[in-house]
């Protein structure tokens, strides 16, 4: 209730300034205790047609939802959420993710992409490039221990789905992690995977579903 | 547009918010809120840059109070104190005694670390303790702490001044001179100047103390103070039982700690404290969208761009543009390159501005175009631009290390001298709350009311403006004291105004900015300026885009308006400027000397020291000296004061131009006033010039 008369100030204060014009400051500071989750016009405008869906849980949050594919660029594939936060891929990989809490800016995965595509175990470096909270950006590199853990099948959309299951254990001075990355063996491609984002958001599991019947 | 400046209560947010990423070392807070024990300071500090926020509540009197950690070794205490029975009364009439009786006090405190126990194994340090104010905290100590074992700290130290009403003993110092056996007394009704002469003067006492943590969140602290209390207690019901201080510590997760103490086993209190690491924004990286990915050229529909006229481009661009708070003011392109003439309503951090615009333009211009140049623009005014190659973001935007590569890339300019922009017309219709806080009588006081902005730019850099607001509730105007001002009341009478205002024209003006050269900008500003004053306002700027110094000159001639916020004015008329210089010392700090003739037609200048964190925090102070004598200045002697301010980004989470700023200035007397004239060039042109875009280039690509 409280919260719908402070939304409802926030409009009324919105709607009186030239189209265009930022939030003024009792506005946002409203908006700060209304809480704000509405759905973006920029996803909006692309849930309009049939894409690629990633399933994400985010799992130490404990929270799960639907990201829609919003541009492929060669391996990379740019997910969104209804609130505008996104996922970047490469090749299945996480990239790099922003808007949820952590930012995860860019990584550079090519060691452990290739040996985890090639089916080989082995040592890998990983470096992962956070943005701090003093907006600097802070690049840490992980070394992973890579191996294959045999053959898992899935089921999709009521589908079988022959995979290999891949761990990936990383760790640096700081931190460590356990990525597992489920291989799908016809294509040799990446359809399901956990994955750690950062300290902040932790780990994040993805199953990327095409786009749905 | 000028960052609007916002005001709200800091406290309440950073409760709320307080938090902090990888937890440095972080000492207890004492009842002064400072590092300490109970009510002992002790030698230790916070770790670089951090804040603390405490109160600390006993029987008849409540301390607030924030500590900044300036430097490794140095930190400063603000302090906000109430104190109840502070003058003898009948306690018949209970409203004298909770308006008459009580004393509001602001004091401040320094405290510097001579020895470092991780290098010289011990820590020692020396302090001043209300140094400014009235002088009822009035104290110096020398405090030594070592750590015994990982759970036991000890202090132990020798103080003055206050910190000598026990068992104290003829001054040390009496060695060096017999000036330092006699302590005078403060000059209790001014105030406010800095009174090096009672230092470590008069007797001296030992103090000594201990810190035991059973665990992480629960530790006991215990101490023997010489402090009798006597403000506090002379006309109090309570009494001092003994020297000894104790008090039990909960610390939670966020490093907040919860605290009762009971000073000399008679009089209890609790205690709520807090840190916060300015460094550190509640949401690092900002929760606002995903920048939108560049796409690849070639799967940019080419055939539209064959048909395409020039105007659906920039139509194009100029609604992607508004998608990310940029608004295109022009756009001009030729055979490989595309100038975007833009203002930045949105992005408290420029450079991510570039980011956004680049990307913008990479989504919707034709693929021809090689090269970006954003010109970043204030009312008009060009500022600086930013020059980025398409194929850099295009091949850079997955590069782990793109931060550092674009910037090696991108080229950061002075803009050329005019500027590109339609006439347009803005307005809005909002809330607004007017404050001032900590006061001598009353800790908060507010006007609330509807705002209506409006501004038209008929021309590049050319606009008029108007702001009228009108209060509907509020006690602003409601101080009972009246000024006793002995010079020209230029200031001091704000509360006239405040209650002889209905309908208030707070600005009715025209503005002219342009760029006299490559490395100047110039203002002039016609009208009623601001609340209290109208005439003219002239000013120059140098700043060369990637200098650490600017220069700059004003020149107002300005009269005195009617407390009824209208049209009239009064008799009192002054012509008052400044010459200006503004230092980039280097580590984050930011020196700024004003020397010029005052309202008040007083000659002085004005000192202020800054650090300002990569994010845009700032916390700071100044002072103004003139020639008004301390005498006629009146209360506080001379005028200084404490700036904070927060991007409202840093709380929310979310990119916004406005700021959370709060000046703690003692008193508003009249010695030392400046004119209060909007989009004053330094601060209008400093946050695109080159350091700044640099400094937030981690958020280019964000």
């Amino acid at each position: 209730m409280i919260k719908r008369a402070l939304t409802a100030a926030v409009l009324l204060f919105a709607a009186c300034t030239n189209p265009g014009a930022e939030p003024t400051g009792i506005a946002t500071s409203f908006s700060i205790l209304a809480g704000d989750d509405a759905t973006s016009p920029r996803f909006a405008a692309i849930a309009t047609t049939p894409r690629p869906i990633l399933q994400v849980g985010l799992l130490d949050a404990g929270t799960a939802g639907n990201m829609l594919l919003e541009a492929r660029n060669g391996a990379f594939e740019h997910y969104l959420s209804p609130n505008a936060a996104t996922i970047t891929l490469n090749n299945g990989m996480l990239h790099g993710t922003l808007g949820l809490g952590e930012g995860l800016m860019a990584t550079d995965v090519s060691e452990p992409l290739s040996a985890i595509l090639r089916g080989q175990s082995g040592t890998t470096d990983r470096i992962h490039t956070y943005l701090s909270g003093d907006d600097r950006t802070d690049s840490r590199t992980y070394r992973c221990v890579i191996t294959n853990r045999g053959p898992q099948t899935l089921t999709f959309l009521g589908q079988s789905v022959a995979t290999r299951l891949v761990s990936e254990e990383c760790r640096n001075t700081d931190q460590a992690f356990e990525n597992l990355y489920w291989v799908e063996v016809a294509r040799n491609q990446i359809v399901q995977s956990r994955q750690w984002a950062g300290p902040r958001l932790g780990a994040i599991s993805m199953r990327r579903v095409g786009v749905p019947q | 547009m000028l960052r609007q400046k916002i005001v709200v209560i800091p406290m309440t947010i950073g409760m709320a918010l307080s938090w902090s990423a990888v937890r440095a070392e972080r000492p207890v807070i004492s009842t002064y809120g400072t590092p300490g024990l109970v009510d002992l300071p002790s030698a230790r500090s916070m770790p670089d840059g951090t804040l603390s926020f405490s109160t600390a509540a006993l029987s008849g009197s409540v301390r607030n109070a924030a500590t900044f950690q300036v430097l490794p070794r140095v930190h400063g205490t603000f302090r906000y104190s109430i104190i109840q029975d502070f003058a003898d009364n009948s306690r018949t009439d209970p409203l004298a005694l909770l308006f008459d009786y009580q004393l509001f006090d602001r004091s401040f405190d320094v405290q510097i670390k001579v020895l470092d126990e991780a290098r010289d194994g011990v820590d020692v340090a020396v302090g001043l303790r209300d140094f400014l104010g009235t002088g009822i905290f009035s104290s110096e100590y020398v405090v030594a702490t070592k750590s015994v074992t990982d759970k036991l700290t000890i202090t132990g130290g020798l103080g003055w001044g206050r910190l000598a009403g026990r068992d104290s003993f003829k001054n040390p110092l009496g060695i060096l001179s017999d000036r330092f056996e006699t302590r005078a007394n403060r000059d209790f009704e001014r105030g406010g100047e800095i009174e090096a002469a009672g230092w470590f003067r008069g007797d001296a006492s030992i103090f000594a103390g201990l810190d035991w943590a059973v665990n992480d969140k629960t530790s006991f602290q215990l101490e023997y103070s010489p402090d009798l209390y006597e403000t506090e207690l002379r006309f109090s019901e309570y009494t001092l039982d003994g020297p000894i201080n104790a008090a039990v510590q909960y610390r939670f997760d966020n490093d907040a700690t919860l605290r009762a103490y009971t000073i000399g086993g008679s009089i209890f209190g609790a205690q709520f404290s807090f840190f916060l690491d300015p460094a550190q924004r509640v949401v690092p990286s900002g929760g606002e969208a995903g920048p939108r990915p560049v796409a690849p050229r070639d799967s940019l529909v080419a055939a539209s761009w064959e048909t395409a006229s020039p105007q659906d481009a920039t139509s194009r661009l100029s609604a992607a543009l508004m998608d990310e708070g940029l608004r295109l003011d022009d756009l001009t392109i030729s055979s490989e390159t595309a100038t975007l003439y833009v203002e930045n309503l949105r992005w408290d951090v420029e450079a991510q501005a570039a980011g956004r615009a680049a990307r913008a333009m990479a989504q919707t211009l034709p693929p021809n175009i090689e090269s970006f140049t954003i010109v970043f623009q204030e009312n008009g005014l060009p500022l600086s631009s930013v020059t980025t190659a398409r194929r850099d973001l295009e091949e850079l935007q997955y590069d782990y290390d793109a931060s550092w590569r674009t910037l090696s890339r991108a080229r950061i300019d002075g803009a050329g001298v005019s500027g590109e922009a339609p006439a347009r017309l803005e307005y809005s219709l909002t809330p607004y709350v007017a404050l001032s806080l900590f006061d001598p009588q009353s800790p908060i006081r507010a006007d609330v009311g509807p705002q209506l902005d409006v501004s038209y730019q008929a021309a590049p850099g050319l606009s008029l403006m108007g702001r009228f607001r009108y209060p509907v509730a509020g006690n602003l105007g409601d101080s009972e004291r009246a000024s006793d001002s002995v010079i020209q009341r230029v200031r001091s009478e704000a509360y006239l105004y405040a209650r002889e205002a209905d309908f208030e024209v707070n600005n009715l003006s025209t503005e002219i900015l342009w760029r006299p050269g490559e490395e100047t900008f110039a203002r002039v500003s016609a009208g009623y300026l601001e609340n209290m004053y109208g005439g003219i306002s002239t000013e120059l700027l140098w700043r060369p885009i990637d200098s650490r110094l600017a220069l700059g000159a004003e020149l107002n001639y300005v009269k005195q308006r009617d407390f009824d916020m209208l049209f009239g004015f009064q008799d009192y008329d002054v012509v008052t400027g400044h010459a200006s210089a503004y230092f980039d010392v280097g580590s984050g700090f930011q020196a700024q000397v004003d020397a010029g003739r005052y309202l008040a037609g007083d000659w002085g200048a004005t000192f202020r020291l800054q650090r300002e964190f990569n994010n845009n925090v700032k916390i700071g102070g100044y002072f103004t000296l003139t020639d008004v004598p301390f005498d006629d200045f009146g209360e506080g002697s001379f005028d200084k004061g404490i700036e904070i301010e927060f991007p409202l980004s840093w709380f929310s989470g979310k990119p916004s131009r406005l700021t959370v700023k709060e000046t703690i200035q003692p008193l508003l007397r009249d010695g030392g006033a400046r004119l209060n004239v909007d989009n004053r060039l330094y601060e209008l042109t400093r946050d695109y010039g080159g350091p700044e875009l640099s400094d937030g280039w981690g958020r280019y690509l964000r």
